[in-house]
């Protein structure tokens, strides 16, 4: 392992996002990630904590007192599971440094064990913030001592290793026997679409949980007789041995937690030196599909266009050919309405299309409401999750300063940046607007509204992004992945757009409550709150953004 | 013609990339710029697009001035960076009407001059392919499409013969000396000191950002006294410890 160190030491500052040199920017930049953990982490691990103190005080009374703990680490366990695969498997087979290192005098297991640390360090914030919310919940629901907060955190960082290491080993064996998978984009492809539906079967298993009684859940589960759950122990031993080892406080159980990730981190190992050689010889990079045209054919559709139009069709090509892109930035506009539908669903009683749509003939002021509500907080969330905007720069990558020497307009190459983004999301929000608007027999100057809300939502967080990435995109990057992954500017975009949805529904809310305002009047002063915010982002584009992109040289 | 007045690139306040700067490359000159790596070549190039602003001092290309009048002076411009690796996921030909559409080429001139500097370079028949399946060689030659579409008076180009076959190579070598003929300007880099006798006019000796020589190779080699400029060259760089210490000569 002499390797190891100095192999994770480069892999580290490869994926690191380098701070800016402008002081100015560096503050900036700070008070983003200040919000971002307001807006997001903060909500998400207080909520987690909080479920898992409920459930904990709650089910103790009859023995069951770990399942609330349990489930959230399951939970994340299956979500590392899910998520962490097309990580590892971009790690180890497809980032650009693998064909400078394989020919150097480097065992290759000692090389996987560097990626694979790599990838855990960078890949799992979120999720070691939501297992320590959890633990803390289950801390302060079961009174615990001293030891188990030791044991608590040893688990807490530690947890998402087993579910990352099962990706690894699968993707050894995967790679090394499969032929069809040999191309770049094809795995892309597919491993986004198993990554999809694995979403929704997930989506659908929390489906099958409404309507069941917990405490006779727990009852199952003290008898052994809840398949599910022995399935996830099977599969996840780790997590049963690491919450039994905070609740009975045994070092035992600590020794079997460490025990089996030193057991899997052996077979990963072995497997590396196995199989890693055969699956990485013989892969190819992406080759592009392409017809037979003559020349003459092709220059048929030669002609002058603006420089707004070709610049929008570059970013449009670029955003649906590049398959990770086309899977994170485009796709995932398409799949909201599947997570809103399986929140719907795990109500204890679930709307359904007849009832909202008898409510909305009805002119149930509630059911308008939340629909005017949630048509802004999916559309400013959904543009801040498929960050369109927040990686526009970083998307340029080591040709970014190809935006500085084109004889075209800062401002106008931005637009033509923001119209896709735009576009792009607004196509799949507004489709489903008329759709759903269509089956719940909404009018179509309500649909018209919506739609406008959600476009001006649309833009407010996109403009947004752009603004955060040309303060400090991130342009060094080894595959199309780390621009999504390794990107800060996402992440912080994500939990602006979430906070600034929450205060805009909250706020909006609150007002109806208090005041008793009019649906009608509210949607007026949510719509003159989202043009005040688009103005001031478009201002401050003009006058900041435009100059930062102008005067960025680190390139 | 390009003017570079007395340009100074800093990149941290302390040290100079670029000390001082001044060169004037006229019309119906091709200039070739050589200096070790990392002496400054491409930094200079950066500030004649545009791409990086100089500390001080100012750039003009025909007349117009890149800081002031960006837009119209970049028009004048055909320029080619140091990676081709650019949106491959474009087909050929969506890249090279991209970039015609960014300079406005008219659609009657763009398709003549798709047509010539396809055929010039072998690339008709994979101007329908995603760029990501082109070799390195091919993408050069893209770049060099790209940048030659809206037939800028000024070429600037950087190391622009890397990967290119013989026949490209000598295309793009032709080329160059006929825009010269035509009254414009070529300001290259290169490595390859054969290429710079035989297509320079004059040439400028760059170390560590400042320019050791500038002028003809007639000049140079009276100074020197030598005929062989590749030891004119290693004689201007300094000893074999001081080689050693900036990372070598690359020839």
């Amino acid at each position: 392992m002499k390797h190891y160190l100095s192999l994770v030491k480069v892999f580290m500052k490869m994926v690191s996002m380098p701070t800016s040199k402008d002081k100015r920017r560096k503050y900036v930049y700070g008070f983003l990630g200040a919000i971002t953990v307001i807006g997001l982490l903060i909500p998400v691990t207080v909520g987690i904590g909080f479920v898992v103190y409920e459930m904990t005080k709650r089910l103790a009374e009859v023995g069951a007192g770990t399942l609330g703990i349990g489930l959230a680490l399951f939970f994340i366990c299956i979500f590392t599971l899910i998520f962490g695969f097309n990580v590892i498997l971009n790690e180890f087979y497809f980032s650009n440094d693998i064909e400078y290192i394989l020919p150097l005098p480097i065992r290759l297991n000692e090389l996987l064990a560097a990626k694979f640390t790599v990838a855990f360090l960078t890949e799992n914030t979120m999720q070691i913030l939501v297992v320590f919310g959890a633990i803390i919940g289950f801390f302060i629901g079961a009174k615990s001592s001293f030891i188990s907060v030791i044991y608590g955190i040893i688990g807490g960082i530690t947890l998402p290793i087993i579910p990352l290491l099962y990706c690894g080993i699968f993707s050894l064996i995967l790679m090394t026997g499969s032929r069809f998978l040999k191309d770049k984009d094809s795995i892309h492809k597919w491993t986004g679409v198993a990554v999809f539906i694995l979403v929704l079967i997930c989506i659908g298993s929390v489906g099958f949980l409404k309507g069941v009684d917990i405490f006779s859940f727990a009852e199952k589960l003290i008898e052994g007789r809840d398949k599910f759950f022995t399935v996830l122990k099977f599969v996840f031993p780790h997590v049963h041995f690491f919450i039994k080892a905070m609740e009975t406080e045994n070092l035992l159980y600590m020794l079997l937690y460490v025990g089996i990730h030193v057991i899997w981190f052996g077979i990963f190992l072995f497997l590396a030196g196995l199989l890693y050689e055969k699956g990485v010889m013989g892969l190819q990079g992406a080759s592009g599909r392409h017809r037979e045209r003559t020349l003459e054919v092709m220059l048929k559709a030669s002609v002058k266009r603006s420089q707004l139009f070709a610049y929008c069709k570059k970013e449009l090509l670029v955003l649906l050919r590049t398959p990770v892109f086309f899977m994170n930035c485009v796709m995932v506009n398409f799949i909201w309405p599947v997570f809103v539908i399986g929140m719907i669903q795990v109500q204890e009683n679930p709307l359904t299309i007849a009832r909202l749509r008898e409510l909305y003939a009805q002119n149930d002021l509630r059911v308008q409401l939340i629909m005017l509500l949630m048509v802004i907080g999916i559309s400013m969330i959904n543009a801040g999750i498929n960050s369109i905007g927040s990686n526009g720069f970083s998307r340029e990558g080591n040709h970014f300063a190809f935006i500085k020497y084109i004889p075209m307009d800062y401002f106008l190459q931005w637009n033509a940046k923001a119209v896709v983004g735009i576009a792009v999301t607004t196509v799949s929000m507004v489709g489903y607007f008329i759709i759903a608007g269509i089956i719940l027999r909404i009018s179509a100057l309500h649909i018209i509204f919506a739609s406008i809300l959600s476009i001006l939502s649309i833009s407010f967080v996109t403009y947004l992004g752009l603004l955060l990435d040309s303060m400090h995109p991130k342009l060094v990057w080894d595959d199309e992945m780390s621009v999504l992954r390794e990107n800060f500017n996402s992440f912080f975009s994500m939990g602006i757009a979430m906070l600034v949805a929450g205060v805009l529904c909250v706020g909006g809310y609150v007002l109806f409550c208090v005041t008793e305002i009019s649906v009608k009047a509210l949607g007026m002063l949510l719509l003159i709150a989202l043009i005040i915010l688009n103005l001031v982002v478009l201002i401050l584009t003009e006058k900041n953004g435009v100059k930062q992109l102008r005067e960025w040289e680190e390139i | 013609m390009i003017e570079i007045k007395s340009v100074t690139k800093s990149y941290n306040g302390t040290t100079n990339a670029v000390e001082n700067l001044n060169l004037t490359v006229e019309d119906g000159e091709i200039v070739g710029f050589i200096g070790h790596n990392g002496a400054g070549k491409t930094t200079i190039m950066k500030m004649l697009t545009g791409i990086l602003k100089p500390t001080s001092g100012e750039i003009f290309i025909n007349g117009l001035n890149i800081e002031t009048q960006g837009i119209r002076a970049k028009q004048e411009i055909g320029y080619i960076g140091d990676s081709p690796d650019m949106f491959l996921r474009l087909k050929g030909i969506e890249f090279i009407n991209f970039i015609a559409d960014i300079y406005q080429v008219p659609t009657k001139e763009r398709k003549e001059i798709i047509t010539k500097l396809s055929k010039d370079f072998g690339m008709e028949q994979v101007l329908d392919q995603q760029m990501i399946g082109y070799s390195h060689g091919m993408r050069q030659k893209m770049m060099v499409l790209a940048a030659l579409v809206h037939n800028p008076p000024v070429w600037i180009l950087d190391e622009p013969l890397i990967g290119l076959d013989p026949t490209s190579a000598y295309q793009l070598k032709s080329m160059m000396l006929k825009h010269k003929e035509a009254g414009n300007s070529v300001l290259f880099s290169t490595h390859v000191l054969e290429v710079a006798q035989k297509l320079c006019d004059k040439v400028v000796i760059i170390k560590k950002g400042k320019v050791i020589f500038y002028g003809t190779l007639e000049m140079l080699t009276e100074q020197y006294k030598k005929t062989d400029l590749e030891a004119i060259f290693l004689e201007m760089m300094g000893s074999d410890q001081e080689e050693e210490e900036n990372g070598g000569i690359a020839l």
